[in-house]
């Protein structure tokens, strides 16, 4: 991670579903972000620190203030241990899961947010994303 | 060849021993080209310092021993320099010639100076020249990049105001307001619409939102597919929309390409739609 | 557990989401305002959810359902003060509630499922 500021929050139980999205919406809001981008990034996190918990049991999610001189940006890293996701481009293609399954929540974060990026493979999943904005 | 006494002189040593002739010289050919504004634009003495830091940084740069490779240490001060400049030409409203002639003017300055010391070297002529030109050309470079990416930044920030402007809401009575769009609607603008629009219509509280898309000579499968999303979004918060001014071209296109428009409830005029959207209004007051 | 209170008024049910929920507590909340509209042979229900600042996934799949089970047990559910931030991030994911009528706030929901409860009774 950098040496940017930043949280860490343990996903076990739902109610760390719900810590996550709050300490996302917070640092936005800390950074300057419109309200729209600070729900945009609290819906994210929410989809996928759920999907951690549902098919990996835990995770870890991990908000960091990654700003530099012209650009306001807060990224979040949620990882988790569990068994991977076997076909990851099917699971991102649209109308591949049913409305609300592992796939839904993939696809509907990723449309939130300005940078979108997964690794996965048995054992480890890591997903990245990032809002960010033009500073004045 | 050359007489024995004499060592041969490097391009770093040229500059240093005639820097200020050079600087007068450069000054004056910047300012001496036709069809320039830059004597306009700035004085001669803001010029004159601009084209001193660029040459001291420029001494440092011409000691290093490759020129190939912009990234060394030695460069790092006139790179940055030249951004800087250019960065700052770009918001002055130099053109791009304007601010590229402010480089290139240099090297013919510097060549002539090399021509007249290294006369009797050819050979070292031709390095140098080479080594100067290249390095010259590689910062021109810079600073045409620089030039462009500065001018994107304020198009970019002036399209911003524009799109605000250009996406008045109106509050046509209680509980209705109206957007008449006009000009082309892009994905960017049309996010900021839906935005603007529920941020509106939360704010006045309106029953109804009429978007009256007479203006936007354009309405094809993407556009539609953005009213389709704008209406959703609106009728998530509870207000419906009324969408007004499709011409028959229009209403042909999208029947073509298959939308189904079945969902939104339009009107042929602005007029026919302020009307349905009283009712609306009218309708649910009754209702009390 | 935070608990969703729901009130009656009559033959409509009111209930306030005033807080973040839990996966959890959103079912909990389900459950108990379904019993409540069986309980209480409710033919309306407001729900708002003013203070909701954010509607992902599961909590919009909650509240259709919801507003759908209700249905089947005789009541109209109205959706009273979504957000903007609320509406424009469940379009950009690429949902949408079906089936439930919304208004922008408490009096109009009202309002509107007044006018939804008897024009079911003409």
């Amino acid at each position: 991670m950098s040496t940017h500021s930043g949280v860490k929050i343990d996903l076990r139980k739902q109610s760390d579903v719900v810590a996550a999205r709050q300490s996302g919406r917070r640092i936005a809001n800390d950074l300057g972000f419109r309200s729209a981008d600070q729900t945009r990034l609290a819906t994210a996190i929410s989809e996928l620190a759920r999907n951690a918990i549902q098919y990996a049991g835990e995770g870890v999610c991990y908000i960091t203030d990654e700003s530099n001189q012209h650009t306001a940006k807060v990224q979040v890293v949620i990882e988790d241990f569990g068994p991977g996701i076997p076909d990851i481009e099917k699971a991102m293609t649209l109308g591949f899961s049913t409305s609300d399954g592992l796939g839904a929540g993939l696809q509907g974060a990723k449309r939130l947010v300005h940078e979108f990026a997964i690794e996965t493979e048995p054992g480890h999943t890591r997903v990245t994303i990032a809002v960010s904005r033009p500073k004045e | 060849m050359s007489k024995e006494k004499q060592t041969p002189k490097t391009i770093a040593e040229i500059l240093t021993e005639n820097e200020d002739k050079l600087l007068a010289a450069w000054v004056k050919t910047i300012i001496s080209q036709a069809d320039s504004r830059t004597g306009a634009l700035m004085t001669e003495q803001e010029l004159g310092k601009q084209a001193a830091e660029v040459l001291a940084a420029l001494r440092v740069a011409l000691t290093a021993e490759k020129f190939d490779d912009l990234t060394r240490p030695e460069f790092a001060e006139v790179v940055s320099l030249m951004q800087e400049i250019s960065a700052s030409r770009a918001e002055q409203g130099f053109t791009p010639s304007e601010t590229a002639s402010f480089v290139f003017s240099l090297k013919n300055t510097l060549l002539e100076y090399m021509q007249k010391e290294l006369s009797d070297q050819p050979e070292l002529l031709n390095t140098e020249v080479v080594k100067t030109n290249n390095f010259i050309d590689n910062l021109g470079l810079i600073t045409f990049e620089t030039f462009a990416k500065t001018r994107e930044k304020i198009i970019y920030e002036q399209s911003e105001a524009l799109i605000e402007l250009a996406t008045p809401i109106i509050q046509l009575w209680d509980e209705i307001i109206m957007l008449p769009l006009v000009g082309v609607v892009d994905t960017r603008r049309s996010q900021q619409i839906i935005e603007n629009m529920l941020e509106k219509i939360v704010q006045y509280q309106a029953v109804v939102a009429i978007l009256d898309v007479t203006g936007v000579p354009i309405i094809d499968t993407r556009v539609a597919q953005h009213l389709i999303q704008t209406v959703t979004a609106a009728k998530m918060l509870g207000t419906e929309v009324v969408i007004t001014g499709f011409s028959p071209q229009v209403a042909q296109t999208l029947v073509v390409l298959n939308m189904d428009l079945s969902a939104i409830r339009t009107k042929g005029t602005l007029k026919a739609g302020v009307a349905e959207a009283l009712r609306i209004v009218g309708k649910q007051i009754a209702a009390q | 557990m935070a608990k969703i209170p729901i009130l009656k008024l009559g033959d409509i049910l009111l209930s306030t989401i005033q807080i973040d929920l839990t996966d959890q507590d959103a079912l909990v909340f389900q459950d108990d305002l379904l019993t409540n509209v069986k309980e209480t042979n409710a033919e309306g229900v407001i729900i708002d959810i003013t203070g909701l600042d954010v509607v992902d996934s599961f909590m919009a799949r909650v509240i259709n359902d919801t507003a759908n089970m209700a249905h089947i047990l005789g009541a109209e559910v109205v959706l009273c003060g979504m957000r903007p931030d609320v509406a424009l991030a469940l379009i950009e994911m690429g949902r949408q509630l079906i089936g439930v009528e919304t208004a922008l706030n408490l009096q109009e929901g009202m309002e509107k499922l007044i006018s939804i409860i008897e024009g079911k009774r003409k």
